[in-house]
């Protein structure tokens, strides 16, 4: 089963084990600090917002057009920046390392 | 001394208040009593991928079972409370009591039946919680005649989802139009369109007078007399809030629980979130009752807060939002006292587009279709009160982004 890393805003290291669910369910499921998904995932309301390792950008790629929509207007905002919700833990991105923006 | 919390209702609301509570760092005890026998779960997806064949046994759970025992978040599911005796703070349950020193309730709503003949008992089905879909599931093994009665959010993305899985659908609708509650008429007269490329059938400005089953079949009767057959009735005509342990109570009732900012009760122990509860909404001076996810979790968090120590009002913006077939409809915002409305984008299908909802200069609501940029730029807009030219909106080369962004300059 792949693993999820997330560094939370208090820079606390919680690491995740989680098959085809995406990173804004498992971190709402196991209450991640930072991470609401108050929209349930349907990229709606911003509640998710990681930013990606810099060594993982390619694997799981940049926002979406809709993302960049929701994201441009968050603080911190960067162009590592990526929803939760919209990134789906798959075995190619086992491993994974995100860093939490929460609000 | 830590206070008791108890929660009684465990859909967003009631499972959300109970995860603010902990990241708020109450200490106390805190119990969440749910009807349903399942673990928390998401209910959006039920009238829309919950309906495939192929969809999982359950929808997402709200939170991981891991996650009530690490917080210490005691389940008492599948339990009926009876009645709350306020005097002595005590829940009765049919399986006993339960003491509390602050209460909140989360107890929802429940669809509402319109006052058509024969209704009651006729068979049909709600979209409202798992149970409900797992029956209408089981009569759709093989492509099925579907009669929806109401024309809102519910019982179209049902008609959608419906359609899209091979059924022949025919949806009644009593009003003139579509979300005729929530919508403009452009976005109904969209909605219309889009069903009807599809292939749903849709009868607007149709009242259903009767209903009775007729062997297998059931078939309806119009106000003109057209009749029409079909396997199942599925009914979503608006909802109800359930009120009843309140009244039992004596909390003050205002359609749903009047609650105040804080999202308190008449009685002072008792805190009501979610779809069961009235607010008076100082940026519309309106008195407000909403069934929506995002107010569920907002008031949630209210009163989290405020049970927690740190005094807030609740004052979110309201937002909703629909997903049929490949569309998006996202809005912010109410429509209330509109003086006039501007269109970014051509409304038909295929196109993505905005309507922007004044009421003289000041934004009162966006509806945005595939376009969470506008949605985005709207919500901030009506939040922060800021002042905007119309005449850019209506441009579509005009990037939206600039009318925060300068305002902010």
């Amino acid at each position: 089963m792949p693993h999820v890393t997330y560094i939370t805003p208090s820079n606390e290291t919680i690491t995740l084990n989680a098959d085809e669910k995406n990173l804004m369910q498992i971190a709402v499921e196991n209450g991640v600090e930072g991470i609401d998904g108050d929209c349930g995932g349907i990229c709606s309301c911003a509640t998710c917002h990681v930013q990606i390792e810099p060594e993982w950008i390619e694997k799981t790629g940049t926002a979406s057009d809709e993302e960049a929509g929701l994201l441009e207007f968050e603080d911190h905002a960067n162009e590592r920046s990526r929803l939760g919700c919209q990134i789906l833990l798959t075995e190619t991105l086992d491993g994974l390392v995100v860093r939490v923006i929460g609000r | 001394m830590n206070p008791s919390l108890v929660v009684i209702g465990a859909g967003h609301a009631g499972t959300s208040c109970c995860a603010a509570l902990r990241a708020n760092g109450h200490a106390g005890s805190i119990t969440l009593i749910g009807e349903e026998p399942h673990l928390p779960y998401h209910r959006p997806p039920l009238s829309k991928i919950q309906l495939k064949p192929d969809a999982p046994e359950s929808p997402p759970l709200l939170r991981a079972e891991t996650f009530f025992e690490k917080n210490k978040i005691s389940l008492e599911l599948g339990k009926h409370v009876i009645f709350i005796d306020p005097k002595s703070n005590l829940i009765h349950l049919e399986s006993g009591k339960i003491a509390y020193d602050k209460l909140i309730l989360a107890t929802g709503s429940h669809p509402l039946l319109p006052p058509v003949n024969g209704l009651q008992q006729c068979r049909k089905h709600t979209i409202q919680k798992l149970s409900d879909v797992r029956q209408l599931k089981e009569r759709l093994e093989q492509p099925r005649q579907i009669l929806i009665l109401g024309g809102g959010f519910i019982g179209l993305e049902t008609a959608a989802s419906l359609h899209q899985l091979g059924h022949t659908v025919t949806l009644f609708e009593r009003e003139k139009r579509l979300l005729s509650r929530i919508c403009c008429s452009t976005i109904s007269t969209y909605f219309q369109s889009l069903h009807q490329q599809q292939g749903v059938t849709i009868h607007c400005d149709t009242e259903v007078t009767d209903v009775h089953e007729l062997g297998e079949k059931i078939e309806l009767t119009t106000a003109l007399g057209e009749r029409f057959t079909g396997d199942e009735l599925i009914v979503g005509t608006g909802s109800s809030p359930n009120v009843e342990l309140a009244e039992k109570a004596g909390l003050k009732l205002n359609n749903g629980i009047q609650v105040n900012p804080f999202n308190q009760t008449s009685h002072s122990d008792i805190f009501a979130i979610g779809d069961c509860c009235n607010q008076w909404n100082e940026r519309y001076q309106l008195s407000l009752r909403l069934e929506s996810v995002q107010n569920a979790v907002d008031q949630a968090k209210t009163v989290a807060a405020n049970l927690c120590g740190h005094p807030i009002q609740h004052s979110a913006i309201p937002w909703f939002w629909t997903d049929q077939y490949d569309v998006k409809l996202q809005m912010a915002g109410l429509k209330h006292e509109v003086t006039h409305e501007i269109i970014r984008g051509t409304p038909t299908p295929g196109n993505a587009f905005s309507i922007w909802h004044f009421n003289q200069h000041r934004l009162q609501s966006v509806d945005a279709v595939n376009d969470a940029r506008a949605y985005t730029v709207g919500k901030k807009i009506i939040e922060q009160e800021i002042s905007i030219s119309l005449d850019n909106i209506e441009n579509p080369e005009f990037d939206l982004k600039q009318l925060v962004t300068n305002a902010g300059a």
